[in-house]
């Protein structure tokens, strides 16, 4: 398994210079100004200038070479001195990815937006999880029974809803109508463990976005979980635990259900990287303003190094998740052997 | 399953501990900006005063004789958020709006178009500050004025900020082509000289498009260094009456009341914190405002009439709505775009549209097929009325051609006629001799309200025998003023565009120049974003051109020659005018102090005056 885990690293090196070079040759060929959002009026020549001074009219190996080394060295190093405060070679005067349009270092304003993006986008994965696991297990143990069906009903619906629908919805019920909770999300809200104010605040204002995306991401796990489950229920190493006299409970939860799990639990492992793109439609309906609702603005905006930064970050969480999700496979089945 | 809950263990906590180690964000939010966020629930809960709250959270340091900054909280929404504060970067309108509230230009438009003095004394004329051949502009600044960290604004810094945007390598996003030097000839008084006669001459630092920057904040940061320097683009030092406290780019922006603002001795400004957000969209912003009430202003509601219609009726708040020279106009094409190459002006005219280019009776049929009031009524409502020219500014517009933008189907039919354009083979489409079908493509960009005008434009011309295939492209692509999309309005590789051009100020000398041969884009000058997108060529026009923009806006002769340039324009032909469309926002019945919207300078050019109703 070491062995394993060393080479699938070792390969996602160039896996990964391999992405940023496509991802850099797609953004290059495609259009996109980072001046379409100024006045009209404003003549051709001091746009010209604008571009130029970004450094949008570089030639192409120019741009990507440089951002390479801002990428893989300079920002890394800047990690390493703003975590642990050091100070290694030039810190003062080190170059950074500059995003076009707020002129503000890429990082950080994609650090700025994690917080946001991890609570409610988080929050929204771990209660999906929570609330399809059992639902899938049970649906699965009493087929075709009331539950199961309902189960199964509200799934689909919360699948096939588009998030869009059913967040306009919660707003118009729950903001217009009831008033209970406020439509957009505040994020320079900092929340005081000692202040209950604020607790109940964040709490308010999380809910809506929070229950929409959980039930979408409830739908599908909770279907797949539902399926594994009954694949293993027919297996004879469940009639045997049976007739050996084990209780009910104890062949679902420790038997059958650690057997299910286990595509289950790579699969949340692959969807771990979708936190970070963000849910953009929920997203852009709350005002939520985290990581997928960036890469929309960065490019409406044709904010080249921001869209090449983002992606490049995401392509890094996927590639780190598949790797993880391959050995946790690996760990828990153990039939499973790498080498 | 011991490993199993282990993993989960492990995962919940490094999800929490993420998300909890980033919530304490690094020294940035002050006392007064946590509070705006805990104050929103204010807004539901009928008993919580705001302006009871605040005076107990302020920071203690404001003099006890000032009523400034006791208001409390003010929220504005913009779904297009800032990227950041500097008004002399500015990536757009967004920009600058934020930047206002912050730093302040010589002068400013007041709602009616005219000027008022915001940094400067009073507006320089001729023999008094402007020189008899407009070559240059004398401005007497304010005495007395300070930054918000407590320095003299002198003319220093405005010499300074002309020297920041004159540096190339900056990318300066105000307009200052036309100047030479400025200088300052005392503290207190500062001098613009120009390259050549303007009959304008106050299009310099006039209008948040170019506000003024501190010599002592920005010193290091001009050219190259322009975008090293986050922490003063983010957080500039102004002479206005906020103080910006944060800035998240395409997020946030939290401002806090400058306790050196010239104005606090009359207790301005009123709101002591102000909070822009920005994010989701135009209705999302609207129903905030006008449904919820849970925010104070939402700005540029393009929201189709029936969808803000009701939510005005809500009665949380008001839409404002101010007309200035926006006029969405369709385009057509003086050139071929199915030539080679395509598009492209020629001098001996070879590039010339063979249907569109000096035919003014197509032109008129075209337009007298259009139902504008149904435009109207569809997408615009109260916020667009009908137009027949490109300026439609007070007493400065044309009245001369509106007889050819009335909706007359019957006559477009019989100039049509007399044209020789008719339908031979009978599948209801006319073809012209020469030309073939009356088949045009027609394009705009993605938007809702344009897309539904589109249909019933087209619909329109189906009734007297025109097709106009419609397309859109998107905005990023159809605005792109670099050479790399075919889509672009510059390249104009179709037949016909539609779209809303705008003045940058109440000056139509610049603004109807672009109309001019010499402002024609081409693939041989490398597609600059210049303005005579549509390729007008009229020799007559760019003679009274030159004659209007000697004529200084004083003269009574002015509004005549401001007059027969729309007319001129309009005998090529090349343009039709539709809907002269206002800027529209939305503000809560608590708020007053407005006065008039203001289209012509920033929203919130006189935002030390709102207050809240008790």
């Amino acid at each position: 398994m070491g062995t394993y885990i060393v080479r699938r690293s070792l390969f996602a090196i160039p896996t990964l210079v391999v992405i940023s070079l496509i991802i850099f040759v797609i953004l290059d060929l495609a259009p996109g100004d980072p001046t379409s959002q100024l006045p009209l009026t404003l003549p051709a020549e001091v746009k010209e200038r604008i571009r130029e001074s970004l450094g949008f009219n570089d030639p192409f190996l120019i741009k990507w070479l440089k951002w390479m080394r801002l990428m893989f060295i300079n920002e890394p190093l800047n990690a390493i001195d703003s975590v642990f405060g050091t100070c290694i070679g030039d810190c003062e005067n080190r170059a950074r990815i500059i995003s076009w349009s707020s002129r503000a270092p890429a990082i950080d304003v994609i650090y700025q937006r994690l917080p946001q993006t991890l609570w409610v986008l988080g929050l929204s994965f771990i209660l999906g999880v929570i609330i399809a696991i059992p639902v899938g297990i049970i649906s699965a143990y009493k087929q075709y029974s009331w539950f199961d069906n309902i189960g199964t009903f509200v799934t689909m619906i919360g699948y096939s809803v588009p998030t869009f629908f059913t967040g306009l919805l919660v707003i118009v019920i729950f903001s217009v109508w009831l008033g209970w909770f406020p439509s957009f999300y505040t994020t320079t809200h900092t929340v005081s463990l000692t202040d209950w104010d604020s607790i109940v605040f964040q709490v308010k204002q999380m809910v809506m976005p929070v229950v929409v995306l959980s039930l979408f991401n409830a739908a599908a796990l909770s279907r797949f979980t539902r399926s594994s489950m009954l694949d293993n229920l027919n297996e004879d190493y469940v009639r045997t635990a049976r007739s050996k006299g084990l209780g009910e409970t104890k062949v679902v939860i420790t038997h059958v259900m650690r057997n299910s799990l286990i595509p289950v639990v790579t699969l949340i492992a692959l969807q771990i990287p979708g936190i970070f793109a963000g849910a953009i439609i929920t997203e852009q309906i709350f005002r939520i303003n985290g990581l997928g609702a960036l890469l929309i603005t960065a490019l409406g905006q044709g904010d080249v190094p921001m869209v090449q930064t983002l992606t490049f970050i995401f392509a890094v969480l996927i590639v780190i998740f598949n790797l993880i999700a391959d050995v946790t496979y690996g760990f828990l089945d153990p039939r499973i052997r790498y080498d | 399953m011991r490993r199993l809950k282990l993993l989960a263990l492990l995962a919940v906590f490094a999800l929490v501990a993420a998300a909890c180690g980033t919530d304490s964000e690094p020294a940035d939010t002050t006392a007064a900006a946590e509070e705006p966020a805990a104050e929103e629930p204010a807004a539901e809960e009928p008993a919580e005063e705001p302006a009871a709250e605040e005076p107990a959270e302020e920071p203690a340091e404001e003099p006890a004789a000032s009523m400034a900054g006791q208001g409390g909280e003010l929220l504005l929404l913009q779904w297009q958020a800032p990227s950041q504060a500097n008004g002399l970067l500015s990536n757009g309108t967004k920009d600058i709006l934020a930047s206002s509230l912050v730093n302040e230009p010589l002068a400013e438009y007041a709602p009616d178009g005219t000027l008022v003095p915001a940094l400067a004394v009073e507006i320089p004329t001729v023999g008094n500050g402007v020189a008899d051949d407009f070559t240059s502009i004398t401005w007497k600044l304010k005495e007395g004025v300070l930054w918000s960290d407590g320095t003299p604004f002198t003319a220093d810094d405005v010499v300074f900020s002309w020297e920041y945007c004159a540096d190339e390598l900056t990318g300066c996003s105000a307009d200052m082509s036309t100047v030479d030097t400025v200088v300052a000839d005392d503290d207190l008084t500062v001098t613009i000289n120009y390259l050549d006669a303007q009959a304008f001459p106050y299009a310099v630092f006039v209008s948040y498009t170019s506000p003024i920057i501190q010599r002592l904040q920005f010193q290091d940061c001009v050219g190259e260094q322009a975008s090293a320097c986050t922490e003063q683009n983010f957080a500039p030092v102004g002479t206005g009456p906020y103080v910006v406290t944060e800035l998240r780019p395409e997020d946030t922006v939290t401002y806090e009341w400058n306790q050196n603002y010239r104005g606090n001795a009359e207790g301005l400004p009123f709101f002591g914190t102000v909070t822009i957000k920005g994010g989701g969209d135009a209705e999302a912003s609207a129903r905030s405002v006008l449904e919820i009430g849970e925010a104070d202003y939402a700005w540029n509601l393009q929201v189709a009439p029936e969808i803000l219609g009701p939510m005005a009726d809500a009665g949380f708040g008001r839409v404002l709505t101010s007309f200035t020279a926006n006029v969405e106009h369709i385009n057509l094409n003086q050139t071929d775009p199915n030539g080679d190459p395509p598009s492209e002006y020629v001098e001996d005219g070879s590039g010339n549209h063979p249907l569109f280019f000096d035919n003014l009776p197509l032109s008129h049929a075209l337009s007298l097929a259009i139902d504008r009031d149904a435009l109207v009524q569809v997408g615009y409502g109260p916020t667009g009325t009908p137009t027949c020219t490109l300026w439609p500014v007070g007493d400065q517009q044309s009245h001369n051609n509106d007889q050819w933008c009335e909706y007359d189907p019957d006559q477009a039919n019989q100039i049509l006629d007399d044209l020789g354009y008719l339908d031979t083979d009978d599948d209801g489409v006319r073809e012209a001799p020469g030309f073939g079908p009356l088949v045009f493509d027609y394009v705009t960009s993605t938007n809702a309200v344009r897309q539904s005008n589109q249909e019933i434009i087209k619909a329109n011309w189906a009734e007297i025998g025109v097709v106009a295939e419609m397309g859109n492209e998107d905005a990023s692509l159809f605005f792109d003023g670099t050479s790399a999309s075919d889509a672009s309005i510059w390249k104009f590789f179709s037949h016909m565009e539609m779209f809303t051009n705008g003045a940058a100020g109440p000056d139509p000398i610049g603004y109807l120049g672009g109309n001019r041969i010499v402002e024609i884009p081409t693939a041989a000058l490398g597609w600059p974003a210049s303005n005579n997108i549509v390729r007008m060529q009229s020799p007559e026009f760019d003679a009274a051109w030159d004659v209007a923009a000697a004529i200084s806006i004083d003269d009574p002769s002015f509004v005549d020659a401001i007059i027969e340039l729309q007319d001129l324009t309009h005998a090529t032909g090349a343009v039709i005018p539709l809907i002269h469309r206002g800027n529209v926002s939305g503000v809560s019945n608590e708020i007053s102090g407005l006065g008039d919207p203001n289209g012509w300078d920033s929203e919130y050019w006189n935002i030390e005056m709102w207050t809240r109703n008790a």
